[in-house]
């Protein structure tokens, strides 16, 4: 191998101080050729977390603005299709998902653009208020007196390979609250973060120092438990049984924010499609559905639509066609074999419910780019992603909703395609039924960063506060 | 124009069936295009399947839950095994005329003589599953005990699988007996259950030495159980426990959607968990698909179908939900495929209605 392959190959960063000595080099082996990492041995973790705290005491010195600066000058390459870098990525984001080059690039444009400074300095205000209480105290009228908002000293990230470009979000949340991050990275997509963090190392150096990206096997206690015997917070994204795993090792002195399973869903109203046109609309879902693969817990998996059967029907067709528009642009890729027989066991499972009951049908692409089908029920299908739609057709909205019910502990996501005072009273209904974010249809793939992310402030849940109160220094009325 | 089961079409091809099951390798080649011509005249819903999917490709077993496919609208079924719904909460079925359980009889003995009981003259045979009557639509339950009974050893074959579970003092009893009249024993039991069965005796220092000739028949593999062992990790401990050398073992893949069972052929290693090629028989035999194109392939792995012409009131291929492992040695089953992948925060629906009602 050479040496430009074997470093194609390598998905771990590991900081300057960081002496090979005290690393241990190892294969994954579940691809070929494999990924190459370095993880500290594991008498070393100790030492990675003094000198991540040691980094930590240098970053929390530099003002958030100058964080925000650089992050942004990041984004910015990233966000540049032509960026060398990216387009390494992309080819190694390829080799490890087996989504087409497209299907990685769209990932990243949606993902990536999140970083612009605009964005972060929105996301700030939104959840602090005032982005300087990152950098020293502030007055604060209500106390009155002043405050200060703390990160933690390290953050422990551990990522899913679902989602292209994902790991970002957690790292750049860590960064604007001056953490020093351990990025545990998924097998599934291993490649992105290393990378993503070199730049932000050209960028910033003490950035480069501040982050160690490496993998553990999701079943090495021992290793999980090492890097969280050294972190101040978690932030653990994965199936319900791998955050069990995770939370079952966090001390009550650690903040813990985790990303669990959820499912996302499409409701549109009969007024709606009326209003955009059946066509239009068929178009935007196809991108809700299509973008990352369907692989995100943001993407729908089904569509309520308010109508007859019959209308369901005809609507299915034109997603049909807008699916195989979009596919043409932009393939979905090639799938392993397991996905592809899972895929098309649904497609067989479909095709004979569509051959022996009037309501239901399937509409597929020539290859495994897309599969539409109607159903009467939510639930009655097996769902894995890779652009499989159902459709459902429902008397109204309240029918609709009712149709959600066993499954709004899990809700997260709903493109709402409905206007006026319906719009409104779902848009309630569904928030106290569990949803944490609604959108137009056709823009459920692209959550912005300002997005209270699963329903929670996520980098306001990062941080501890100092609030100086009842002291003439901060507060001239007291005493 | 749908065949009615009293045409003489139907009655011919019942004929042949049972003539090919008998040894009769003339009719065997126009069985299967007769069949067909029967599916496509009677099943307007698998040639609309075809046209969704692909000419010839097996019914789902999802085909076989809410109303499962039956061929002949003017017969009613005398005989429907049901499904464990192991794999998706609802229980399929599958419907027997007369005739076509008549058919599923012949190739069971046919399939057990030449598998199981081979040279040995009755033999006791030990059934680790539940007896008939205490679970009337289970098939291997209905199929164990029908070859215990033509050819197992009238007074010492037994169901040692009791509502308590396994009836250890019998088990026992039945052993030391056949022990003590040098007859060979047949085992025959779900995978899962020799698993357990093995772990008990040998955590209670039980070991016999069965006599020569005394074999094991496993079934079922570990679809939906906790714990997977592999084939010869099994087959040491059965030859630990009982004195069975692994070369008398056997392990055998059979569904409720199917008449025919499958019975490994080679003793050569294919599966993650060292699964055996399946015998290829005049009437019936394992396939794989292309998991991309869903065409029929001769060497790799896919989506494991069999062709049972045995089934004379069903679809008679049947996509069996299985991975399978086609080589020169023969195709292989390979556990099952998943039905729905989760994937980081993605969660498939099914497991969420699944789990609402598991809770319910």
């Amino acid at each position: 191998m050479t040496e430009e392959s074997l470093e194609e190959r390598r998905i771990s960063w590991m900081p300057a101080w960081a002496s090979a000595a005290k690393l241990s080099s190892f294969a994954i082996a579940d691809h070929q050729p494999p990924w190459l990492c370095q993880r500290p041995e594991a008498l070393h973790w100790p030492w990675v977390g003094e000198n991540l705290r040691r980094v930590q005491t240098q970053l929390r010195e530099f003002p958030v603005a100058r964080i925000i600066a650089a992050i942004d000058t990041v984004a910015q390459r990233w966000t540049d299709r032509t960026f060398g870098p990216r387009q390494r990525c992309r080819d190694q984001v390829v080799v490890a998902t087996g989504f087409s080059a497209e299907a990685v690039e769209r990932s990243f444009d949606v993902e990536l653009r999140n970083y612009r400074a605009d964005f972060l300095e929105r996301t700030l205000r939104r959840e602090l208020g005032n982005p300087e209480l990152l950098d020293h105290f502030c007055p604060d009228e209500q106390l009155p007196g002043s405050a200060l908002a703390l990160g933690p000293r390290i953050t422990l990230g551990v990522f899913t390979g679902n989602v292209p470009g994902l790991p970002a979000l957690s790292l750049i949340r860590a960064l604007l609250v001056k953490s020093t991050v351990i990025a545990k990275v998924a097998s599934g997509e291993p490649t992105f973060a290393a990378r993503f963090v070199r730049t932000l190392a050209e960028v910033e150096p003490l950035f480069g120092e501040a982050i160690m990206v490496t993998y553990w096997d999701r079943n090495d206690t021992a290793a999980l438990r090492a890097a969280l015997g050294q972190v101040d917070a978690v932030i653990a994204y994965g199936s319900d049984d791998a955050c069990a795993a995770i939370r079952a090792h966090v001390g009550s002195h650690q903040r813990y924010i985790e990303h669990g399973h959820k499912v996302s869903i499409g409701i549109l109203a009969r007024n709606y499609l009326a209003q955009i046109g059946t066509a239009a609309v068929a178009e935007r879902i196809a991108v809700d559905v299509s973008v990352f693969n369907q692989h995100a817990c943001i993407a729908p998996q089904t569509y309520l639509i308010e109508g007859t059967l019959d209308e369901a029907r005809a609507f299915g067709q034109q997603l049909a066609t807008a699916l195989d528009n979009y596919a043409v642009a932009c393939p979905l890729g090639t799938l392993e074999e397991a996905e592809a027989a899972t895929l098309q066991l649904r497609r067989t499972s479909a095709a004979w419910a569509a051959a022996t009951h009037s309501h239901c049908d399937l509409w597929r692409g020539d290859g495994l780019d897309w599969t539409v089908v109607l159903e009467a029920t939510i639930g009655t299908v097996s769902g894995s992603g890779n652009r499989v739609l159902r459709i459902v057709p429902v008397n109204d909205l309240a029918d609709a909703l009712r149709k959600l019910q066993p499954i709004a502990s899990y809700l997260q996501n709903i493109g709402l395609g409905a206007s006026g005072p319906e719009f409104w009273h779902t848009a309630q209904e569904l928030a106290r039924m569990g949803a944490c974010r609604i959108c137009e249809p056709g823009r459920m793939a692209e959550p912005s960063m300002m997005w209270r992310h699963d329903g929670e402030p996520c980098v306001a849940k990062l941080l501890r506060w100092c609030d100086i109160e009842m002291h003439r220094e901060a507060d001239p009325t007291a005493n | 124009m749908a065949f009615k089961y009293r045409d003489s079409f139907v009655a011919r091809l019942f004929d042949d069936i049972g003539a090919m099951l008998g040894g009769d390798s003339g009719v065997a080649a126009s069985i299967e295009p007769r069949l067909n011509e029967l599916v496509c005249a009677n099943s307007p819903a698998v040639i609309d399947y075809w046209k969704r999917t692909r000419r010839g490709l097996g019914v789902p077993d999802a085909a076989f839950k809410g109303n499962p496919p039956y061929l002949f609208a003017d017969e009613p079924p005398v005989r429907t095994f049901r499904t464990s719904g192991t794999t998706g909460g609802e229980r399929g079925a599958a419907h027997y005329s007369a005739r076509g359980l008549e058919l599923m009889n012949l190739s069971i003995l046919a399939n057990a003589r030449r598998h199981i009981v081979r040279e040995l003259h009755s033999p006791v045979i030990l059934r680790m599953v539940p007896s008939a009557a205490a679970a009337p639509d289970m098939v291997i339950a209905y199929g164990m005990e029908y070859i215990a009974k033509a050819f197992g050893h009238p007074e010492l074959s037994t169901c040692v699988l009791g509502p308590q579970g396994v009836d250890f003092a019998l088990l026992q009893q039945r052993l030391q007996a056949a022990l003590a009249a040098n007859l060979p024993v047949v085992l025959i039991g779900a995978s899962f259950a020799f698993v357990n069965i093995c772990d008990t005796c040998e955590a209670q220092g039980q070991r016999w030495q069965l006599p020569p000739g005394s074999r094991m028949v496993d079934a079922g593999g570990f679809k939906g159980r906790s714990r997977a062992v592999d084939v010869d990790t099994l087959r040491a401990a059965v030859e630990r426990v009982f004195g069975i050398p692994s070369r008398q073992c056997i392990n055998l893949f059979g569904m409720t959607e199917l008449a025919s069972q499958l019975y490994d052929g080679a003793d050569v290693p294919l599966g993650p968990l060292g699964e055996r090629p399946k015998s290829v028989l005049p009437w019936v035999r394992p396939q794989v698909r292309d998991a991309h194109s869903l065409e029929l392939r001769s060497s790799g792995s896919g989506l494991l179908e069999v062709v049972d012409l045995c089934i004379l009131d069903r679809p008679y291929v049947v996509l069996t939900g299985d991975r399978g492992i086609a080589t020169e040695a023969g195709v292989a089953s390979a556990g099952r495929i998943e039905r729905g992948q989760s994937r980081g925060c993605s969660l498939t629906l099914d497991e969420i209605t699944q789990g609402a009602a598991a809770r319910d």
